[in-house]
Formats: C-alpha cells, structure tokens, sequence
C-alpha cells in the first residue's frame, strides 16, 4: 500500500503520530494513563478542597518529563467535563507558563495572572451580573471589599476608554494621576503592598462566584520562579504566593506545577513552610516516574488501547498474519516486554515524556525499514530504547 | 545580523532582515543552552565553509552534547550538498530525510528548560549564501509568552508530522551510541 499514512500503517484513531501533547491538540488532555492511583488520589484531594477552603490550592512537582504538564491539562478537562459534585459551581480554568526574570516583582505575577485571564472575561462577567442583580452597584460594594476595586469593576463594565483604563489599574498597571481621577480611584494597586493584587485578584474569583464560575489558576513552569535573584523581589513573589494559599482565599484556585527532581528541588519561594502549611502538605504532590514494571506496562498498555483503532488493527493482524497479539500492537510481545524492561532500567529516566518518544520513534523506525515494517519486533527496539533510558 | 531596527520589537517574536540563519546558530553557540533535540529544515545546505559557524563545528557541537537532531533536506543534486550531507552524516546523532517538496526552512531548538527554546523561519537555507550574500528574511521566535506556543507547534511539525510524511523518506537514521 505505497500510499498509505503512517496513521494508516499503524491504524492510529484520529492522530497522525504517537505523540501526546496537549498544548499542540488540546484533545489530548483527556489523556492519563497508567496512573490511576495518582489521579484518584488527586481528584479526591480536589473534591475535598471544594467543600474546605471551597477552591483547590495544589502544587505538583516531578522530574522533566514526569508529567506535570499532561496533568495540568488533565486536571483541568476533569474540572471541564467532570467536576465533582462538591463543586457547585462550574469551573473555569486558565493555564498560565509562567514568565519569571531577576528582578520581576510579584506585579509581573499579578500581570500574568490577569492578563492570562483576560479583560473580556471580567467583562462578560460583570456583564451577567448587571443583567442578573436587582442592585448591581450594591452587590459589586459586597464582593469587591475595597471600595477602589469596586469603582473599577463598576467602570470596567461600562467600556470605553475608562474600561481599559480600571482592567489595567485591575492588572497592577500604574496609571497616571489624571487616568486614576478618571476612573475614580485613590490610589494605584499595589500601592500599599503585594496584599492590594492579592485582594484584586480574590475579587475577581468572588466576582467569577456571583455569575456561577469558579475561577481556578493552572500555573505550569514555575520552577522559573528561581530566576527571579533580588531579594526584595523574590519576597514579593513569596507573600503573593502566601496571601493566595491563605485560608481567607476562597475564591481563587491555583494549581501549580515546577520541575523538582525532589523536594529540595523545589524553588524555596513557593515551598516555604507558611505556604505549605495553608495549602495543606498533602497538597504538594510529587509526580514519581513510573519507574515499576507494572506501572510502565499499564501505562504503554493504556496508551496503545488508546491511540489504535483496534477493529482496522485487528483484521490487518488477520490479513496479514501478523506474529503479535492486539494487546501490544504494534509491538510484538516481547518487544513489548523488552521495552517495558528497558523503561524500567533507571528510574529517573522512566518518565512518561521519554516512554511516548520510545513508541514514537520505535513506530518511525519501523515505517522507515525498507520495506516498511508492521511489527515492532525486538530488534527496533534494542536500536531505539537505549538511546532514549541509557 | 541585524533585527530590523525600524520594525516594533517584541519579547516573543523578532524580524531579521539579515543573516537570519547565522541568527540561529549565534544564539545556540553563544547561549548554548542545553538541548533536548535540534531541528534543521532546509532544502540546500552546504558546508558554510567562509561562515562564522561552519557546518562542521555545528556537527562537532552536536556530537559533543549528544543532541538528537533531525534534518530535513533535499536530496542533494549538486557537488557542494552532497558534501555537506556526506558531513552531517558521519555524525551518529543526526538523522537525515530527504524530501523533494521542501520548500519550508525552519529551525527549532528544543531546549531542556522549555523557556530557553527558540526557533527560526523564513526564507534563507542553511547555506553560506543564505548568510553572506542572499537577500533573506526570517522571524526569530523564543519561547516566551505568545511565542512559546509557536515554537512548541513548530517543534512537533518538524519531529512528527513533517518526519512521517510518506515523501519524507529515511536517508540515515540517528545511530547515537549509548550514554
């Protein structure tokens, strides 16, 4: 069949290669495989936090290629499609790669947050408010807290040029003496100290509240945070960090996720003992490699049930009397076995990153044998696999 | 090796009216971060021997780190490719693919801390002419902000969909020894 895809040739469903990344197909977050354990223990930690402190407050943290980004993306299409009932309101995630320099203070943070956000979300939310509440003015007074942050919510539904200017005073942008008269408020954010963003962004989460949304924080990359060198800035970041876990946040989820190959890794301006102890310790979660035989036989296995149309594979493994069972296709059995094994050899080095690339690249070398190659068979990847965990 | 100083600069993404290419290799010398994997796209390449970053030392800077790269060329026709190809590949840590509808020139290195990924496209091959003589122009893009997404989709181009594409046949595959 010379003209045949290498999805046609590998009978993938819906997928051009092996590979899973979803920030490139944002489907593919649906996708977690060989952990159920982990995501149980997750999803039932996040329930818990619905109902105390009624938004999850999590940090996740693992070696390159442990996962963490696939289950930031996970944990937000679960949010999506599946929240738990404890949350009664519907989730409303935003995913954030985290930006730090030397000298970013916590306003670059605050930046990001709503910039990530985005002022035509306020907006639309304002906007239902208005359209929902007998007394917009009193109810926006009632959740904002600060009689400036109100004004700002107030002006920023109105639109215009005044809209823009309160979304910046709300993003921790100064503005100048006139443009603060303008929009009616005191003083610019962050005047007093980190605590006004923190303030200015919980609003927006009471706000999120009002409409029926949970606004919920995926911070991937954090571990970029030991970029930031000045002293005063990086205890910017650490009180924004600490106001955020507090208990007095019920509004405003965040789910963080750094590279740490252990916890002494871990950048010691988000895992200080303050921050720890109100997010909870069983909050900070580690992203083991998967490192057992089990665990990696379940997650390859997983993942080839998943990505093969089995039908089209079984009746090709039929026509062609291929030697190898549905169950691992592509892979002969014991190269499947031989794989695994490899996988397991270090387990540092058994990370889900490096196991997808091992499938891929073991597929590639078999649809670039001359002929082209059904099977996966020992001898590929004895070529491949070493490269990858030697 | 000019960015075009009359055009709006922004974090993420830069216009280069000159030296585009040589842009590329300058920043993966000179920062030298370390690299997941490199990919070069280019239809023609020669051995940029009059360059600033010859072929030979990319090919020398690739087999010292160990940096799976994937190169996507054409099949070469002329004297001076198939010299640059036969360099490229005598290293064990290069593939090579010959595909006769390149017309795409990008390159993407993939950097261990996502942050320090960077790539570049636009116009000019991976050739001395490309960097001494030709009118190219390209765009640098690093992975920051808005451009971290395009250098992310550009890296899963060129190291999936571009590499399985039925007219992307194999000429030499990555034959790294083992760590």
């Amino acid at each position: 069949m010379p003209n045949d895809t290498f999805q046609d040739w590998f009978c993938l469903k819906n997928r051009a290669t092996f590979t899973i990344d979803p920030k490139v197909h944002p489907k593919d977050a649906c996708l977690y495989f060989g952990r159920d354990t982990l995501r149980d223990r997750i999803k039932r930690q996040m329930s818990r936090a619905f109902i105390d402190p009624q938004v999850p407050k999590m940090m996740f943290y693992g070696s390159y290629g442990s996962g963490k980004t696939q289950t930031l993306y996970h944990l937000g299409y679960e949010l999506g499609t599946n929240p738990p009932a404890s949350c009664k309101d519907k989730p409303y995630i935003v995913h954030i790669d985290m930006e730090f320099q030397s000298k970013s203070m916590a306003e670059h943070w605050h930046l990001q947050l709503m910039e990530a956000l985005g002022m035509g979300t306020v907006q639309g939310w304002l906007q239902t408010l208005f359209s929902n509440a007998s007394k917009f003015d009193t109810e926006v007074d009632g959740f904002a807290g600060d009689t400036n942050i109100a004004m700002a919510f107030k002006q920023l539904r109105g639109g215009g040029d005044l809209a823009f200017a309160s979304w910046r005073w709300l993003a921790g942008q100064r503005l100048a003496a006139r443009e603060l008269q303008e929009i009616k408020v005191t003083r610019n954010l962050a005047d007093v100290g980190v605590g006004d963003m923190v303030e200015a962004v919980v609003a927006v989460g009471r706000l999120a509240r009002a409409v029926g949304s949970c606004l919920i924080f995926f911070m991937d990359e954090m571990e970029e945070i030991q970029n930031v060198r000045q002293g005063d800035a990086a205890e910017s970041w650490h009180q924004y960090t600490r106001k955020l876990a507090d208990n007095s946040n019920s509004s405003v989820g965040f789910i963080l996720g750094f590279k740490a190959d252990t916890l002494d890794d871990a950048p010691r301006i988000i895992v200080r003992t303050d921050v720890i102890s109100r997010i909870g310790k069983q909050n900070l979660i580690e992203l083991e490699t998967l490192a057992a035989p089990a665990n990696v036989k379940a997650f390859v296995a997983e993942m080839l049930k998943f990505l093969i149309d089995h039908e089209k594979a079984e009746k090709l493994i039929k026509a062609e009397s291929l030697p190898l069972k549905l169950q691992t296709y592509p892979f002969s059995e014991s190269a499947f076995e031989l794989m695994c094994d490899y996988a397991c050899q270090d387990p540092h080095k058994s990370t889900p990153r490096n196991i997808i690339r091992t499938i891929n690249e073991c597929a590639m070398t078999a649809w670039d044998a001359e002929p082209k190659r059904r099977v996966i068979d020992d001898a590929i990847v004895n070529e491949i696999a070493p490269v990858v965990f030697g | 090796m000019n960015t075009c100083e009359t055009c709006p600069t922004s974090q993420h993404v830069r216009l280069l009216t000159e030296r585009m290419v040589e842009h590329f290799l300058a920043r993966l010398f000179l920062r030298n971060p370390p690299l997941r994997s490199l990919t070069l796209v280019s239809p023609f390449v020669n051995i940029m021997q009059d360059c600033r970053y010859p072929l030979a030392d990319l090919s020398a800077k690739i087999k010292a780190q160990r940096i799976p790269t994937y190169f996507v060329t054409r099949k070469p026709e002329e004297t001076w490719q198939e010299e640059a190809v036969a360099m490229l590949a005598k290293n064990e840590w290069i593939e090579i693919r010959f595909n006769e509808s390149l017309h795409a020139k990008v390159f993407v290195a993939s950097a261990v801390q996502e942050s320090e990924s960077f790539a570049v496209f636009g116009s000019g091959n991976l050739t001395g002419a490309a960097i001494n003589s030709n009118l190219e122009v390209g765009m640098l893009l690093l992975a920051s902000g808005a451009g971290r997404r395009l250098v992310e989709e550009l890296y899963y181009w060129t190291t999936n969909d571009l590499r399985v594409l039925p007219e992307s046949t194999l000429y030499k595959p990555m034959r790294p020894t083992r760590k």
